[in-house]
């Protein structure tokens, strides 16, 4: 068992320096981030308990994935196999826990307490569960695989964009809309099989406007909906709503050229460092796109031409 | 059709394949053994254009990946994608605007279903599907009938020897004989990335004979059974 826990910190570390980065830094960052996150959200709504609690329970699920539930079985002991599953949804919940704690939600903590020990009891067995439809069956594919694994977030959205519209709050509409943005831009940080990009019989030129045709039409079937309809609850808002859905599809368009000018591997330092200057000062996005854009073709030139 | 020349490849200090000379004619099946880390997936990544190499390929196809349908001996799917919509990805990847799988399901596969609930022969006959609705005119099947049941192998077969009749070049490899044997016009042997010997139809009975003895030697003594 402990040489199953030192494997695990060895493939985390080995995920993070293939970002390019060294993996304390890596985990500094990471931590960074969890904080600013949790700050911005409990600063912004009101509900930012349940969503917190939200986010800590999809978190561990991640854990119970039935691909790894079957290894686990297969390698352990029926005892060690249930102490490993609590003591890594444990180790997940850490942080989750110890920030409700800091903003004295002691009731919420307790809950993904709980959470983390009774989900180490349930296996969910993923790859045999119903097919969900989708509306981007004909586009395969990056919103096809997104939209199933993030449907819960999307329904999540959906629930805050209610409450946002039922209690005349409209920043935590926004706060929805925004789900459904960066849900939909993070469908392409993660970068395919080369023979997925190798299997199209077009240029890079042609390929990367496919993608970015394909992307567009997804971001904006999900996002659009959400802004027509806060823009109706809230009409002296609608200019700041379509220019904040406008900077999110800046921001996709230049995730998808981030994504093959990094191409085979994954999003690395360079990009991430681009992209969140971008988020501090967006007209750089102007700079930045046809930057990634000129690094993906010449990536993209040895498969595709 | 296909002039392969030259074609070295190497991984940092592991030389993969070694100067290696490959011509590939219109309307004929040619068949790769070898053995285990032999080369030949390399050598199809190379034919391909997944891989770098050194060498040169020539073809009357310009340019020959967009021609090429290429089967991975472990194909790769994406997870929460179904049968159908994995078809429909292969064919707009070649710009084709078919949706009528279901008329061409000859696997009778469920195409509704993720294709991470298919065993490894579906998903290895999914895979060929796909590869066989971009009408292709090079077929480059790495292990065709690994994983697939009697009746499918046997179906594999029949559109081999149905693709050459439609006077286009395959390629396959194999580590069943008499499949090979039924369906190739030639077999190269690569071993340690060259190729040794190159046979004809009317001496696949030599080589299969030759590879036999080559095989077994006197292994199975060595293990002492009693």
């Amino acid at each position: 068992m402990e040489y199953y826990f030192k494997l695990q910190i060895k493939r985390i570390e080995r995920m993070i320096s293939g970002f390019g980065i060294h993996p304390w830094l890596g985990c500094f960052l990471l931590f960074l981030a969890f904080i600013g996150g949790s700050v911005a959200l409990f600063s912004s709504t009101a509900y930012a308990n349940w969503i917190f609690l939200g986010v800590a329970i999809l978190t561990i699920l991640k854990l119970g994935s039935s691909q790894r539930v079957e290894l686990l079985k297969i390698l352990f002991q029926r005892g060690d196999f249930y102490k490993i599953r609590r003591i890594e949804n444990s180790i997940i919940s850490i942080p989750f826990i110890g920030f409700l704690l800091i903003q004295n939600s002691y009731e919420y903590a307790a809950g993904v307490a709980v959470s983390a020990l009774l989900l180490a009891t349930i296996n969910f067995n993923q790859s045999v569960g119903f097919v969900i439809p989708t509306p981007f069956k004909r586009m395969p594919f990056e919103f096809v695989v997104g939209f199933r694994k993030a449907i819960l977030l999307f329904l999540i959205a959906g629930f805050l964009l209610f409450k946002g519209i039922e209690y005349a709050n409209f920043n935590l509409g926004l706060f929805a809309v925004g789900i459904m943005a960066l849900v939909s831009i993070s469908f392409y940080f993660k970068p395919e099989d080369a023979f997925f990009v190798w299997v199209y019989s077009s240029n890079s030129k042609v390929f990367l406007r496919k993608k970015v045709i394909i992307g567009l039409i997804g971001y904006l079937t999900l996002t659009v909906p959400f802004m027509v309809v806060l823009g109706s609850f809230f009409p002296s808002e609608l200019v700041f709503i379509i220019g904040l859905g406008l900077i999110g599809l800046l921001f996709l368009i230049a995730v998808i050229y981030a994504k093959y000018s990094a191409f085979p591997k994954e999003i690395n330092l360079p990009q991430v460092i681009f992209l969140g200057v971008c988020v501090w000062f967006p007209p750089l996005l102007f700079i930045v796109i046809p930057y990634f854009y000129i690094q993906s073709r010449k990536k993209l030139k040895f498969l595709l031409g | 059709m296909i002039k392969a020349e030259n074609i070295s490849k190497s991984y940092g200090s592991k030389s993969v394949l070694n100067n290696l000379n490959l011509r590939l004619e219109r309307g004929k099946v040619y068949g790769i053994v070898g053995e285990n880390g032999a080369g030949k997936t390399t050598l199809f990544k190379c034919l391909a254009g997944l891989e770098s190499f050194d060498g040169e390929i020539q073809s009357e196809l310009q340019p020959l990946k967009n021609y090429l349908g290429l089967l991975p001996t472990n194909p790769i799917f994406m997870s929460k994608i179904t049968g159908w919509e994995y078809l429909k990805l292969l064919s707009v990847s070649r710009n084709i605007k078919e949706e009528q799988f279901e008329e061409k399901n000859i696997f009778e596969l469920d195409l509704n279903q993720f294709v991470e609930t298919y065993s490894t022969g579906m998903k290895k006959k999914l895979a060929l599907l796909g590869v066989l609705l971009q009408n292709n005119e090079v077929f480059v099947l790495d292990e065709p009938f690994n994983g697939v049941d009697i009746h499918s192998n046997i179906i594999i077969a029949e559109i081999i020897l149905k693709l050459k009749s439609l006077n286009k070049v395959v390629i396959i490899s194999s580590h069943i004989f008499s499949i090979l044997s039924e369906t190739c016009d030639e077999i190269h042997v690569l071993e340690n990335g060259t190729f040794t010997e190159q046979v004809g139809k009317k001496d696949f009975h030599l080589l299969d004979e030759k590879m036999r003895k080559f095989a077994v030697g006197n292994r199975i003594e060595k293990l002492n059974l009693r």
